[in-house]
């Protein structure tokens, strides 16, 4: 294990040490796990955010070419 | 009923994971799949916020960042294939031409 590894080890180690520390101090609100509604989940997300769903469609084929572009074999 | 606060520490956990391997392993698929447990974090704080508060705007954000995922992953296999055919190996050590 080399010098720089411990350095990250220890770094991340202080990060987690930090985040569980804030989050037991936290006041957090007493809240309860509401049961997921299918239909209100999908009415939001083709009524509120479809131009949401679009551009991601639009991300899938772009990254679905561009993969098949790079990975393709070249011809001699 | 399940507190918040472990799903926050279980994101917290995870991303941790994810970020020991992509700052010390070598392998570009390794790397990869390390950058995944990381966005999964995400994913979980969103869904838990969005659970708890009862406002459905978290999943749909989840379900965005899970396409976004699979969108890099998609590319990111592509490079590291092509690195395999250039370079005869994955060893982001040994990637280095653009290295400054």
């Amino acid at each position: 294990m080399n010098r720089r590894n411990v350095l990250i080890g220890i770094t991340l180690v202080a990060f987690l040490v930090l985040v569980i520390g804030s989050l037991m101090a936290a006041q957090w609100p007493a809240g309860s796990l509401v049961e997921t509604d299918n239909n209100e989940l999908s009415s939001i997300l083709f009524n509120e955010y479809g131009l949401a769903v679009l551009i991601v469609g639009i991300v899938l084929f772009v990254s679905m070419l561009g993969g098949v572009f790079i990975a393709q074999e070249e011809n001699e | 009923m399940i507190a918040i606060e472990y799903f926050i520490g279980l994101s917290a956990i995870l991303f941790i994971i994810g970020a020991v391997g992509v700052l010390t392993r070598k392998s570009a698929i390794v790397v990869l799949m390390c950058i995944e447990l990381m966005l999964n974090a995400a994913n979980i704080n969103f869904v838990a916020f969005s659970a708890y508060s009862g406002n459905m705007n978290g999943m749909v954000f989840a379900l965005v960042s899970i396409a976004i995922a699979a969108a890099e992953v998609a590319v990111g296999l592509a490079i590291v294939l092509n690195l395999y055919k250039a370079r005869d190996t994955i060893g982001l050590d040994e990637v280095n031409l653009l290295r400054w």
